[in-house]
């Protein structure tokens, strides 16, 4: 069975699974962003909690993926549950390193204006510095679901879901003439959503940041 | 002489006008510094006033100001807005109701212009249809026009235009007080003049009462109703109108602070206004018929005529031999020199000495708010009014010298 | 793939000064004083359970040792070949003939960060064969864009007058290379090595998917098995090789900075 022929009649299949794979990444980034956002507005306003809370986020960064994933099982059991933990913490450096990076570059005058002209501290935040650090901000955040993308294919080792499965079942069934096939899609697939996803952040961008800053 | 006890407001007798920042005592200590960085600053201003803090980076007059909108808490001391103890209300609301300025401008880069001369208005609670009212009336206020700029980003205008934005931002819920920061310190000389020149005779409409801090004593003089020359820790070495600052400074510290041409200087501070300028000037309309302008002007003792548009705004200089041209067909816009060197009554001399030399005739002309033709100033105006000054400067220099080292041959 | 973040951590914008602040005694004796604990801490609680026989087959002295050699001969394999090739890479791409081709190579790069490491090494093992030398094929694969980014990133930010003075002094192009631009680059190119490092402690992990072994067996026996204590086990050492690893890396890089960056 050619490729082409293997892409026609799992497209269903490859459909459903890049779709879980999806949902995979967007809980856990949708998680990951709940939790780094503040984290990151603390840090940088916070210089005591900065370095703690930075270390912490790059600590689950350099664990081992399949470390991560492996050490939820006792908690979750298998299946979706221990890769959406492990995927968010993996997503959280990026978004707290850039959230802090971002809300530090705003320029100074313009902090000591807004506070000049009466801002409270919380409208100060909403209104001024964080549309100001959001296109760096909004880089941690693509950086992260692209970590993220990809590290969720190892999930599937795991027992949890997504295109990772076609990928394991290939490798299972090596020496199988059909197995080349099932690691391909699985493998393009992966790439495939990773290249949408980008897509999307670029049009996130266009969408949410001021014609000001551009 | 004024001495440098500032708790007793030395200074020019006070025009009665009703004090409206009352500073009493305002002291900052950063932790673990040694020294205070203001010392028991105590300063009043009236109504209407502008006064300039003015010092050597590092005196403190940037942290005298931060103070004031308690930017900076102060360690202690108090501060008086209209009367009402401000030291303790809540900073926030107390912001919203002193206008400020800085060098930076600050503007928020995500915001149209629109949206950030009304921040204070909706901080306010303003609703959209009074916001956007006022905003259109601030930016003509300041100078431009608002269906031009309302949408526009701060990165699209000029350093020029954003502070005439800042300046309008500050105005525009209507501060009684102002506070600026250095407003013109980043801006190139020539717009410098320009916007000082303008917010002058906004000043004049607006009445806001204003601190004014800079580093140049050559602003100060031009800006300030009143000035504070400040030394290390803001402690105030002479609290004084402009005028008394150039003739009797307190002492080395301050008149090396104002440094030499001293009554070069005092052409900053007279206006315009001030002095009798020529108003026998030969004009005619720019419509009418030819004979009757050369008749104007024969009738003068001038050698050049001004030709006024319907709005009596000038338009151009003709001489005898221009309208000779007009005579054989040439219409009398196109004859003689167009009028370059105007400026209005606000200015200073030095304004309308930069405007003479800079134009192509001896002469500038003076407009008021609307345009219209007012008089004449010219090199010979100008000249008296430096040598009375200098006069004045050096009888009054003379007589201090010998009041104060009857017997001393040390004197320069 | 972790290298994205990592590498965006490495080269690092503005927040590189954020992470890579320190120097403080917590910097250089907290990471081992925690591992130590934590590893202290894992061995008495296994100590103290009651093994049954399917966990002492994989929880003994003899198995730990030889995954824990496998993963590190993984991890320095692929880790030396991946500097040997991609520094030298990314030295020739960074000078000036080569700026042609810079543009389409970050491109591939930054297509690269989509791939999966889990399918990429698949894919090696399945145009291959089963075995120690294909899987480090799959290692430098996944690890081989932060070094070289990193190469690229540190030399072009060398500052230009520095790059102009030395030449001006008669040095050649080559001595400039070797006594001025890779000095100077050195802390960015350390920083991506020491990513490299992480993303092969890391992926070197799976290599019990392909029949090498490595601390990848005993936490994947952990699951298989659903033995927690066998997991866990697993899960500590290979996460302390890692926070080991790095430590180190980061330490290194420290000591061999030249003074004065």
């Amino acid at each position: 069975m050619t490729f082409t022929e293997y892409l026609t009649r799992n497209y269903d299949n490859l459909l459903e699974l890049g779709l879980e794979h999806l949902n995979l990444v967007l809980v856990s980034m949708g998680i990951a962003l709940v939790v780094g956002l503040p984290l990151g507005i603390v840090a940088h306003r916070n210089g005591f909690l900065r370095n703690p809370i930075l270390s912490t986020a790059g600590f689950f960064l350099t664990l081992p993926s399949l470390a991560l994933f492996a050490i939820f099982i006792p908690v979750f059991g298998i299946g979706a549950p221990p890769a959406i933990a492990a995927l968010s913490l993996y997503a959280l450096l990026p978004i707290v390193s850039n959230t802090v990076a971002g809300l530090a570059s705003v320029s100074p005058a313009v902090v000591k204006a807004s506070q000049g002209m009466g801002m409270t501290g919380f409208q100060r935040l909403l209104r001024v510095e964080l549309p100001l650090a959001w296109p760096v901000i909004l880089t941690g955040i693509r950086v992260s679901t692209q970590v993220v993308v990809g590290i969720a294919a190892i999930a599937a080792l795991v027992g949890g879901p997504g295109l990772g499965t076609e990928i394991f079942r290939g490798l299972r069934s090596q020496g199988n003439a059909s197995a080349p096939n099932l690691v391909y899609g699985g493998t393009l697939g992966v790439i495939v959503l990773a290249l949408l996803l980008d897509a999307a952040f670029l049009l996130i961008r266009r969408l949410t940041i001021s014609r000001g800053i551009r | 002489m004024t001495t440098t006890d500032t708790l007793t407001q030395p200074g020019p007798a006070r025009s009665g006008a009703k004090p409206m920042i009352e500073l009493l005592g305002l002291t900052k200590r950063f932790p673990g510094t040694a020294e205070a960085a203001v010392d028991g600053l105590t300063l009043t201003v009236d109504e209407g006033e502008i006064t300039v803090l003015v010092g050597p980076s590092g005196c403190g007059k940037t942290t005298s100001m931060e103070l004031i909108n308690r930017l900076i808490e102060p360690t202690s001391g108090r501060i008086l807005i209209d009367g009402k103890d401000m030291t303790h209300t809540n900073p926030d609301e107390l912001r919203r109701h002193i206008g400020y300025v800085i060098q930076e401008t600050g503007l928020l880069p995500h915001r149209t212009i629109a949206q950030n001369v009304g921040i204070v208005p909706k901080l306010l609670g303003w609703d959209k249809a009074r916001i956007a009212a006022r905003v259109d009336e601030l930016l003509e206020m300041v100078g431009m026009d608002p269906a031009t700029y309302r949408g526009r980003y701060p990165k699209e205008l000029s350093g020029g235009q954003r502070q005439r934005v800042g300046v309008a931002r500050a105005l525009a819920a209507d501060p009684p007080v102002m506070l600026m920061d250095e407003p013109f310190g980043a801006i190139d000389p020539i717009t410098r003049e320009r916007l000082q020149n303008e917010f002058l005779r906004l000043q004049q409409q607006v009445r806001k009462t204003i601190i004014f801090v800079t580093h140049d004593i050559d602003e100060a003089l031009k800006m300030g109703d009143r000035i504070a020359v400040l030394r290390n820790q803001s402690h105030i070495a002479q609290y004084d109108t402009p005028e008394n600052l150039l003739t009797s400074p307190a002492d080395d510290y301050v008149s090396d602070f104002i440094g030499t041409g001293a009554s070069l200087k005092r052409l900053n501070l007279s206006r315009v206004r001030d002095i009798e300028m020529a108003t026998d000037a030969p004009t005619a309309s720019v419509s009418a018929p030819v004979a009757e302008v050369r008749a104007a002007l024969l009738a003068s003792s001038w050698t050049s005529l001004l030709l006024l548009d319907a709005a009596g705004r000038p338009v151009r200089w003709v001489t005898s031999r221009d309208l000779g041209r007009a005579e054989r067909g040439a219409a009398l816009a196109d004859v003689g020199l167009p009028v370059e060197a105007i400026v209005e009554p606000h200015a200073t001399l030095a304004d309308a000495l930069d405007e003479l030399i800079a134009s192509n005739v001896g002469c500038t002309v003076v407009v008021d708010g609307s345009g219209a033709y007012q008089g004449i100033v010219d090199l010979e105006t100008i000249m008296i009014v430096v040598r009375t000054v200098r006069d004045e400067y050096e009888r009054f220099h003379l007589a201090q010298k010998l009041a104060q080292q009857p017997a001393d041959g040390r004197a320069r | 793939m972790a290298d994205t973040a990592l590498a965006t951590r490495a080269t690092g914008g503005p927040d590189s000064a954020v992470l890579r602040r320190g120097g403080s005694g917590l910097s250089w004796f907290g990471m081992p004083v925690l591992l130590a604990v934590i590893l202290g801490a894992t061995y008495l609680w296994v100590g103290s359970l009651e093994l049954d026989t399917i966990e002492r087959r994989t929880l003994n002295a003899d198995q730990l040792t030889r995954s824990t050699l496998e993963h590190l001969h993984m991890t320095a394999v692929s880790t030396a070949i991946v500097i040997v090739l991609a520094i030298p890479l990314g030295v020739l791409l960074s000078r000036p003939f080569a700026r042609p081709v810079v543009p389409a190579v970050l491109g591939v790069a930054n297509i690269g960060q989509g791939v999966p490491s889990f399918g990429l090494i698949t894919i090696v093992i399945l145009w291959t064969s089963l075995g120690f030398w294909p899987m480090i094929i799959g290692l430098v694969a996944c690890s081989m864009l932060p070094i070289l980014r990193n190469t690229m990133v540190g030399l072009e930010q060398v500052d230009r007058t520095a790059v102009k003075a030395s030449r001006g002094m008669g040095m050649s192009p080559l001595q400039v290379l070797l006594r001025v631009e890779l000095p100077l680059a050195f802390p960015v190119m350390i920083a991506g090595i020491r990513t490299a490092l992480i993303i092969n402690v890391g992926t070197a992990t799976l290599g019990t998917f392909f029949g090498q072994g490595g601390l990848g067996f005993i936490v994947y026996n952990g699951i298989t098995l659903n033995r927690t204590p066998v997991l866990i086990t697993g899960v500590v050492l290979v996460s302390a090789l890692a926070l080991l690893v790095d430590y180190l890396a980061g330490a290194l890089g420290r000591l061999l900075a030249p003074r004065g960056l």
